[in-house]
């Protein structure tokens, strides 16, 4: 069977000078055979209490290592969520505070002289309607900007007035 | 809360051995127990963890002038590593919550970009219809200008 360990978790086996097989061997003797309660129950600093404390120390040691590993080996996933979320945050800026606002000026600036040539070309006794192609009714878009869409303007609200105390306000009534 | 730097990823394998019937021993015992996680990974890695404590504290044990002294050197320990795992199971609770938010919000936006995305490509044809047709108008009004 085999095991898979963090290589930082073989580094510090090896700083103890102890062996996977070894530790392997001692976690299965302490199966059904260690005391399983939360707290010790006998005398601090006896035979009894360090028993118990021992149990204790390596329960919690072994759940510290257990929810490292799972955290270390799940941690380049919640980057990379991170990083794409960030990606797919700045592209939705970008396409909403930049691109189509500027597209939208775009298409205004056009409708503009469209409307001005049509004008120019009714003067002369033409139907402008007859020259495309023509954008299908229903289809054109709404050129004016839209709020949420490019630069968010900052908006102020007006100071309050300077606070008065008490007495200066008494003083102040009835005056204009 | 204190954040505790995590360690690389990288994970390694190291073979162990162990006969069949003596390791569903312990498999049994473990589920008794109920402290063991579940499944044969979780399991092999909780035993090993478990028996490097074991060892570790026996070491300490060993260099210990007496009982006292044992017990004041492994309650220290076991001070230190129940602080780091709580910080470490709060920063990954905290971590967990972040990517299922993140998760949510990334599908959430993607839909919102999705629409965005598609207003360009209208806005883009109509751009070119307009040019185009602009381009005509100009030259049915050539003649006059």
């Amino acid at each position: 069977m085999d095991v898979e360990l963090l290589t930082v978790d073989f580094l510090e086996l090896e700083d103890l000078g102890i062996d996977v097989q070894e530790a392997f061997e001692r976690g299965c003797a302490a199966i059904g055979n260690r005391i399983t309660r939360d707290r010790i129950t006998e005398r601090p600093n006896t035979e009894a209490a360090l028993e118990e404390l021992v149990d204790l120390f390596a329960e919690r040691s072994a759940d510290l290592h257990l929810v490292r590993f799972s955290f270390a080996t799940a941690a380049p996933e919640y980057d990379l969520s991170t990083r794409t979320f960030d990606a797919i945050d700045a592209h939705g800026r970008e396409i909403q505070k930049d691109v189509v606002p500027s597209l939208r000026a775009e298409l205004r600036r056009l409708r503009t002289r469209e409307a001005e040539l049509e004008l120019a070309l009714t003067a002369r006794g033409l139907d402008a309607r007859t020259i495309g192609p023509l954008v299908p009714d229903g289809d054109a878009i709404d050129p004016r900007e839209r709020p949420g869409e490019g630069v968010r303007q900052a908006r102020y609200l007006t100071p309050l007035p300077v606070r008065q105390s008490l007495l200066s306000r008494l003083l102040g009534r009835g005056r204009p | 809360m204190p954040t505790i730097e995590l360690p690389p990823p990288d994970t390694s394998t190291a073979e162990l051995t162990v006969a069949a019937d003596e390791f569903d021993v312990v498999r049994v015992r473990a589920v008794a127990e109920g402290r063991a996680p579940d499944g044969e990974a979780g399991l092999l890695r909780y035993l090993v963890y478990l028996g490097t404590a074991y060892l570790e504290a026996c070491q300490i044990a060993e260099r210990a002038s007496d009982t006292r002294d044992a017990y004041e050197q492994i309650d220290r320990s076991f001070g230190a590593v129940s602080g780091t795992a709580a910080v470490l199971r709060f920063n990954w609770a905290e971590a967990a919550r972040n990517y299922a938010a993140e998760q949510r919000a990334a599908i959430a936006h993607s839909r919102s970009v999705g629409g965005y995305e598609a207003l360009v490509e209208r806005l883009e044809r109509e751009i070119a219809t307009r040019k185009e047709r602009i381009q005509h108008l100009e030259e049915a009004l050539a003649p006059w200008m």
